[in-house]
Protein backbone atom coordinates (compact mmCIF):
# COMPACT_ATOMS: atom_id res chain seq x y z
CA UNK A 1 0.00 0.00 0.00
CA UNK A 2 0.92 3.61 -0.32
CA UNK A 3 0.98 6.23 1.92
CA UNK A 4 -1.91 7.88 0.32
CA UNK A 5 -3.46 4.71 1.18
CA UNK A 6 -2.64 4.33 4.67
CA UNK A 7 -3.35 7.89 5.37
CA UNK A 8 -7.03 7.28 3.87
CA UNK A 9 -7.11 4.21 6.59
CA UNK A 10 -6.18 6.45 9.17
CA UNK A 11 -8.77 8.73 8.09
CA UNK A 12 -10.96 5.88 8.63
CA UNK A 13 -9.98 4.46 11.75
CA UNK A 14 -9.78 8.39 12.94
CA UNK A 15 -14.05 8.52 12.13
CA UNK A 16 -14.17 5.22 13.98
CA UNK A 17 -13.24 6.32 16.77
CA UNK A 18 -15.05 9.47 17.20
CA UNK A 19 -18.05 7.83 16.47
CA UNK A 20 -17.36 5.08 19.88
CA UNK A 21 -16.73 7.98 22.34
CA UNK A 22 -12.94 7.61 21.70
CA UNK A 23 -11.53 11.13 19.93
CA UNK A 24 -8.69 11.41 22.46
CA UNK A 25 -7.41 8.12 20.09
CA UNK A 26 -7.83 10.37 16.86
CA UNK A 27 -5.87 13.11 17.38
CA UNK A 28 -2.28 13.32 15.18
CA UNK A 29 -0.42 14.51 18.53
CA UNK A 30 -0.83 11.43 20.46
CA UNK A 31 1.00 9.84 18.00
CA UNK A 32 4.58 12.15 17.58
CA UNK A 33 7.68 10.60 18.41
CA UNK A 34 10.35 13.05 20.64
CA UNK A 35 9.50 15.83 22.20
CA UNK A 36 9.08 19.50 21.44
CA UNK A 37 10.26 21.46 18.19
CA UNK A 38 12.49 18.00 17.07
CA UNK A 39 9.20 15.73 17.39
CA UNK A 40 7.78 14.32 14.25
CA UNK A 41 5.08 12.09 13.05
CA UNK A 42 5.80 8.82 12.27
CA UNK A 43 4.94 7.37 8.88
CA UNK A 44 1.84 7.24 7.76
CA UNK A 45 1.79 3.23 8.43
CA UNK A 46 3.46 3.11 11.06
CA UNK A 47 0.70 5.95 12.90
CA UNK A 48 -1.86 3.30 11.69
CA UNK A 49 -0.36 0.36 13.69
CA UNK A 50 0.10 2.98 16.94
CA UNK A 51 -3.68 4.17 16.68
CA UNK A 52 -5.01 0.75 16.49
CA UNK A 53 -2.27 -0.32 19.06
CA UNK A 54 -3.64 2.59 21.21
CA UNK A 55 -7.44 1.51 20.02
CA UNK A 56 -6.69 -2.23 21.75
CA UNK A 57 -5.13 -0.91 24.85
CA UNK A 58 -8.11 1.01 25.90
CA UNK A 59 -10.65 -1.73 24.76
CA UNK A 60 -8.60 -4.21 27.25
CA UNK A 61 -9.63 -1.91 30.15
CA UNK A 62 -13.33 -3.28 29.26
CA UNK A 63 -12.76 -6.66 28.79
CA UNK A 64 -14.96 -8.73 30.90
CA UNK A 65 -11.25 -10.36 30.74
CA UNK A 66 -9.06 -8.08 32.58
CA UNK A 67 -12.21 -7.45 35.37
CA UNK A 68 -12.71 -10.99 35.71
CA UNK A 69 -8.87 -11.39 36.17
CA UNK A 70 -8.24 -8.51 38.69
CA UNK A 71 -10.87 -9.66 40.59
CA UNK A 72 -9.42 -13.47 40.64
CA UNK A 73 -5.86 -11.82 41.74
CA UNK A 74 -7.80 -9.97 44.47
CA UNK A 75 -9.47 -12.81 46.11
CA UNK A 76 -5.50 -14.76 45.54
CA UNK A 77 -4.27 -11.73 47.33
CA UNK A 78 -6.59 -11.89 50.26
CA UNK A 79 -7.49 -13.91 53.56
CA UNK A 80 -10.95 -15.00 54.08
CA UNK A 81 -14.10 -13.81 51.57
CA UNK A 82 -12.90 -11.94 48.73
CA UNK A 83 -15.10 -9.18 46.93
CA UNK A 84 -18.24 -10.54 45.86
CA UNK A 85 -18.46 -7.72 43.07
CA UNK A 86 -17.30 -4.58 41.91
CA UNK A 87 -19.65 -1.32 41.22
CA UNK A 88 -19.00 2.10 39.99
CA UNK A 89 -21.03 4.43 42.11
CA UNK A 90 -21.88 7.60 39.73
CA UNK A 91 -21.87 11.29 40.53
CA UNK A 92 -26.21 11.94 42.37
CA UNK A 93 -27.65 14.80 40.20
CA UNK A 94 -30.34 16.97 42.25
CA UNK A 95 -33.20 14.78 42.35
CA UNK A 96 -31.81 11.45 41.41
CA UNK A 97 -30.87 8.50 43.39
CA UNK A 98 -26.93 7.35 42.89
CA UNK A 99 -26.67 5.54 39.71
CA UNK A 100 -24.19 2.05 39.93
CA UNK A 101 -22.52 0.13 37.62
CA UNK A 102 -21.91 -3.44 37.73
CA UNK A 103 -18.20 -3.86 36.51
CA UNK A 104 -19.01 -7.62 35.88
CA UNK A 105 -21.40 -6.83 33.43
CA UNK A 106 -18.18 -6.11 31.34
CA UNK A 107 -18.93 -7.29 27.81
CA UNK A 108 -16.64 -10.07 26.36
CA UNK A 109 -14.03 -8.24 23.78
CA UNK A 110 -12.06 -10.85 23.43
CA UNK A 111 -13.13 -11.41 20.05
CA UNK A 112 -12.35 -7.55 18.94
CA UNK A 113 -9.11 -7.60 20.66
CA UNK A 114 -7.60 -10.58 18.81
CA UNK A 115 -8.83 -9.20 15.41
CA UNK A 116 -7.73 -5.68 15.99
CA UNK A 117 -4.34 -7.10 17.04
CA UNK A 118 -4.41 -9.47 14.19
CA UNK A 119 -5.03 -6.43 11.59
CA UNK A 120 -2.10 -4.97 13.29
CA UNK A 121 0.46 -7.39 12.31
CA UNK A 122 -0.98 -7.37 9.27
CA UNK A 123 -0.31 -3.96 8.60
CA UNK A 124 2.89 -4.16 9.79
CA UNK A 125 3.66 -7.11 7.40
CA UNK A 126 2.28 -4.91 4.25
CA UNK A 127 5.13 -3.62 1.90
CA UNK A 128 5.14 0.40 1.82
CA UNK A 129 5.19 1.25 -2.36
CA UNK A 130 6.03 4.34 -2.90
CA UNK B 1 -3.04 -6.84 3.07
CA UNK B 2 -4.69 -4.27 0.29
CA UNK B 3 -6.47 -1.05 1.25
CA UNK B 4 -9.94 -2.83 0.87
CA UNK B 5 -9.52 -5.84 3.13
CA UNK B 6 -8.00 -3.36 5.51
CA UNK B 7 -10.72 -0.81 5.41
CA UNK B 8 -13.40 -3.94 5.96
CA UNK B 9 -11.27 -5.52 8.77
CA UNK B 10 -11.69 -2.23 10.39
CA UNK B 11 -14.96 -1.17 10.14
CA UNK B 12 -15.83 -4.95 11.27
CA UNK B 13 -13.40 -4.17 14.25
CA UNK B 14 -15.08 -1.17 15.03
CA UNK B 15 -18.86 -2.61 14.52
CA UNK B 16 -18.14 -5.39 16.07
CA UNK B 17 -17.14 -3.48 19.29
CA UNK B 18 -19.92 -0.81 19.22
CA UNK B 19 -22.69 -3.82 19.11
CA UNK B 20 -20.75 -5.11 22.21
CA UNK B 21 -19.63 -2.18 24.27
CA UNK B 22 -22.05 0.63 23.52
CA UNK B 23 -24.92 0.35 25.92
CA UNK B 24 -22.91 -0.98 28.78
CA UNK B 25 -20.66 1.70 28.36
CA UNK B 26 -23.43 4.46 28.40
CA UNK B 27 -23.66 3.81 31.83
CA UNK B 28 -21.87 7.05 33.38
CA UNK B 29 -18.58 4.63 33.44
CA UNK B 30 -15.39 5.94 32.80
CA UNK B 31 -12.31 4.57 31.70
CA UNK B 32 -10.23 5.78 34.61
CA UNK B 33 -12.57 3.77 37.36
CA UNK B 34 -12.20 0.57 34.94
CA UNK B 35 -8.62 0.65 35.07
CA UNK B 36 -8.20 1.40 39.21
CA UNK B 37 -9.84 -2.05 39.58
CA UNK B 38 -7.19 -3.54 37.37
CA UNK B 39 -4.47 -1.51 39.41
CA UNK B 40 -6.14 -2.28 42.55
CA UNK B 41 -5.44 -5.49 41.94
CA UNK B 42 -1.63 -4.96 41.16
CA UNK B 43 -1.30 -3.35 44.12
CA UNK B 44 -3.10 -5.87 46.55
CA UNK B 45 -0.77 -8.32 44.78
CA UNK B 46 2.27 -6.45 45.10
CA UNK B 47 1.37 -5.82 49.07
CA UNK B 48 0.90 -9.67 49.47
CA UNK B 49 4.21 -10.74 47.80
CA UNK B 50 5.93 -8.17 50.43
CA UNK B 51 4.54 -10.18 53.46
CA UNK B 52 1.61 -8.20 53.94
CA UNK B 53 -1.48 -9.90 55.03
CA UNK B 54 -4.60 -8.57 53.63
CA UNK B 55 -8.09 -8.99 54.33
CA UNK B 56 -11.29 -7.38 52.68
CA UNK B 57 -13.62 -5.57 54.53
CA UNK B 58 -17.20 -5.45 52.68
CA UNK B 59 -19.18 -7.29 50.51
CA UNK B 60 -18.24 -5.82 46.62
CA UNK B 61 -15.55 -3.00 46.13
CA UNK B 62 -16.67 0.56 45.39
CA UNK B 63 -15.19 2.80 43.20
CA UNK B 64 -16.36 6.81 43.72
CA UNK B 65 -16.85 8.75 40.74
CA UNK B 66 -16.69 11.84 43.32
CA UNK B 67 -13.71 10.95 46.28
CA UNK B 68 -13.77 12.04 49.78
CA UNK B 69 -13.81 11.24 53.31
CA UNK B 70 -12.56 7.97 54.51
CA UNK B 71 -15.44 5.95 56.39
CA UNK B 72 -14.65 3.09 57.87
CA UNK B 73 -18.12 1.69 57.08
CA UNK B 74 -17.04 1.85 53.55
CA UNK B 75 -15.17 -1.64 51.51
CA UNK B 76 -11.81 -1.73 52.42
CA UNK B 77 -9.03 -3.69 53.01
CA UNK B 78 -6.87 -4.44 56.31
CA UNK B 79 -3.24 -4.96 55.94
CA UNK B 80 -1.73 -7.25 59.11
CA UNK B 81 2.11 -7.07 58.85
CA UNK B 82 3.39 -10.56 59.83
CA UNK B 83 1.96 -12.64 63.17
CA UNK B 84 0.27 -9.58 63.94
CA UNK B 85 -3.50 -9.72 65.25
CA UNK B 86 -4.93 -6.05 64.37
CA UNK B 87 -3.93 -4.18 60.87
CA UNK B 88 -1.05 -1.81 60.05
CA UNK B 89 -2.44 -0.49 57.72
CA UNK B 90 -5.73 0.57 55.50
CA UNK B 91 -6.38 0.07 51.79
CA UNK B 92 -9.60 2.56 50.19
CA UNK B 93 -10.28 4.09 47.32
CA UNK B 94 -11.24 7.42 46.17
CA UNK B 95 -9.99 9.00 49.00
CA UNK B 96 -9.13 12.75 49.49
CA UNK B 97 -6.10 13.46 51.85
CA UNK B 98 -5.16 16.83 53.40
CA UNK B 99 -1.50 18.41 52.17
CA UNK B 100 1.06 18.87 53.41
CA UNK B 101 0.58 22.75 52.35
CA UNK B 102 -2.44 22.54 54.51
CA UNK B 103 -0.85 21.32 57.57
CA UNK B 104 0.98 24.88 57.76
CA UNK B 105 -2.04 26.93 57.57
CA UNK B 106 -4.98 28.08 59.82
CA UNK B 107 -7.26 28.85 56.90
CA UNK B 108 -7.79 26.38 54.15
CA UNK B 109 -9.22 26.31 50.32
CA UNK B 110 -10.14 23.89 47.94
CA UNK B 111 -6.20 23.35 47.34
CA UNK B 112 -5.65 21.87 50.65
CA UNK B 113 -6.78 18.45 49.91
CA UNK B 114 -5.95 15.82 46.87
CA UNK B 115 -7.74 12.93 45.40
CA UNK B 116 -5.83 9.67 45.87
CA UNK B 117 -7.30 6.71 43.83
CA UNK B 118 -5.48 4.00 45.59
CA UNK B 119 -4.27 4.78 49.59
CA UNK B 120 -2.46 2.60 51.86
CA UNK B 121 -3.32 4.48 55.27
CA UNK B 122 -3.46 4.40 59.01
CA UNK B 123 -5.47 2.47 60.09
CA UNK B 124 -8.75 3.70 62.03
CA UNK B 125 -9.82 7.31 60.09
CA UNK B 126 -13.24 7.56 59.52
CA UNK B 127 -15.53 10.63 58.57
CA UNK B 128 -12.35 13.04 57.64
CA UNK B 129 -9.51 12.87 55.21
CA UNK B 130 -5.89 11.51 56.35
CA UNK B 131 -3.31 13.93 56.81
CA UNK B 132 0.15 13.73 54.78
CA UNK B 133 1.23 12.41 57.00
CA UNK B 134 -1.31 9.41 57.74
CA UNK B 135 -0.59 8.57 54.11
CA UNK B 136 1.49 5.16 53.75
CA UNK B 137 0.93 4.76 49.99
CA UNK B 138 -0.54 6.64 47.39
CA UNK B 139 -1.51 5.49 43.60
CA UNK B 140 -2.28 7.04 40.70
CA UNK B 141 -4.21 5.41 37.98
CA UNK B 142 -3.75 6.85 34.27
CA UNK B 143 -5.85 4.99 31.50
CA UNK B 144 -5.16 7.64 29.09
CA UNK B 145 -4.23 6.52 25.70
CA UNK B 146 -1.34 9.16 25.57
CA UNK B 147 1.31 9.88 28.22
CA UNK B 148 2.42 13.01 28.44
CA UNK B 149 4.66 15.42 30.45
CA UNK B 150 1.81 16.73 32.18
CA UNK B 151 1.30 13.71 34.04
CA UNK B 152 4.78 13.56 35.36
CA UNK B 153 4.26 17.48 36.34
CA UNK B 154 0.91 16.49 38.31
CA UNK B 155 2.55 13.50 39.82
CA UNK B 156 5.46 15.89 40.82
CA UNK B 157 2.81 18.72 42.47
CA UNK B 158 1.28 15.27 44.20
CA UNK B 159 4.54 13.75 45.66
CA UNK B 160 5.51 17.58 46.76
CA UNK B 161 1.92 17.57 48.86
CA UNK B 162 3.17 14.61 50.53
CA UNK B 163 6.46 14.65 51.48
CA UNK B 164 9.68 16.85 51.38
CA UNK B 165 12.71 15.87 49.66
CA UNK B 166 15.22 14.36 52.39
CA UNK B 167 17.68 11.57 51.83
CA UNK B 168 16.75 8.04 51.57
CA UNK B 169 15.36 5.70 54.12
CA UNK B 170 13.32 3.14 54.03
CA UNK B 171 9.47 3.44 53.20
CA UNK B 172 6.80 3.20 55.63
CA UNK B 173 5.31 0.15 54.21
CA UNK B 174 8.90 -1.52 54.44
CA UNK B 175 9.23 -0.56 58.23
CA UNK B 176 6.41 -1.97 59.18
CA UNK B 177 7.82 -5.00 57.56
CA UNK B 178 10.81 -4.70 59.11
CA UNK B 179 12.40 -4.47 55.87
CA UNK B 180 15.11 -2.40 54.26
CA UNK B 181 13.54 -1.68 51.00
CA UNK B 182 11.85 -0.03 48.96
CA UNK B 183 13.74 3.25 49.79
CA UNK B 184 12.34 6.67 49.32
CA UNK B 185 13.53 9.77 49.35
CA UNK B 186 10.80 11.66 51.18
CA UNK B 187 9.97 12.54 55.13
CA UNK B 188 7.48 11.48 55.55
CA UNK B 189 8.46 8.47 53.74
CA UNK B 190 5.18 7.46 51.81
CA UNK B 191 5.49 5.76 48.63
CA UNK B 192 3.84 7.09 45.30
CA UNK B 193 2.89 4.92 43.09
CA UNK B 194 1.63 6.08 39.21
CA UNK B 195 0.40 3.50 36.95
CA UNK B 196 -0.05 3.88 33.27
CA UNK B 197 -1.23 2.31 30.15
CA UNK B 198 0.44 4.02 27.31
CA UNK B 199 4.26 2.37 26.45
CA UNK B 200 5.53 6.27 25.90
CA UNK B 201 5.93 6.62 29.46
CA UNK B 202 8.64 4.63 30.32
CA UNK B 203 10.48 7.49 28.67
CA UNK B 204 9.61 9.71 31.45
CA UNK B 205 10.71 7.63 34.66
CA UNK B 206 13.70 9.19 35.19
CA UNK B 207 14.06 12.26 37.09
CA UNK B 208 10.67 11.74 38.85
CA UNK B 209 12.55 9.13 40.38
CA UNK B 210 14.90 11.16 42.44
CA UNK B 211 11.68 13.03 44.06
CA UNK B 212 10.19 9.73 44.86
CA UNK B 213 7.49 9.26 42.48
CA UNK B 214 7.56 5.49 41.04
CA UNK B 215 6.32 5.54 37.60
CA UNK B 216 4.96 1.32 36.59
CA UNK B 217 3.85 0.65 32.93
CA UNK B 218 1.05 -1.69 34.07
CA UNK B 219 -1.27 -2.26 30.79
CA UNK B 220 -4.06 -5.06 31.28
CA UNK B 221 -2.68 -8.19 28.99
Amino acid sequence: MTDDDFLELIGEVKRQLVSVGLPELADDDRYRIGEGAESRLPTPQEQLEKMLAAFERVIAIHDRRTITEAMNRIAKATEGPAPSGAVIVGLAREGDEVSEVNLLDAPDLSQVRSSTHELIGQLRETPRER
Amino acid sequence: MDKAAAEAKIKGIFGTYTSLVGSWKADGLTDGKLYELYVLSRVVEELASRGFRLQFIGTSLKFKAAPGYVHQADPHFDLFCPGAASPAFQLFTDIEIETLGSARLSHKDDGCHHELDIAVIDVGITGCRPTHEQVALGVECKAVAGFGKNLVREALGLRRELSLLAGEVPSRLAKALRKLHPLVPARPASELWVAFIDPKGRNYWRSPAVFGVDLRHWPPT
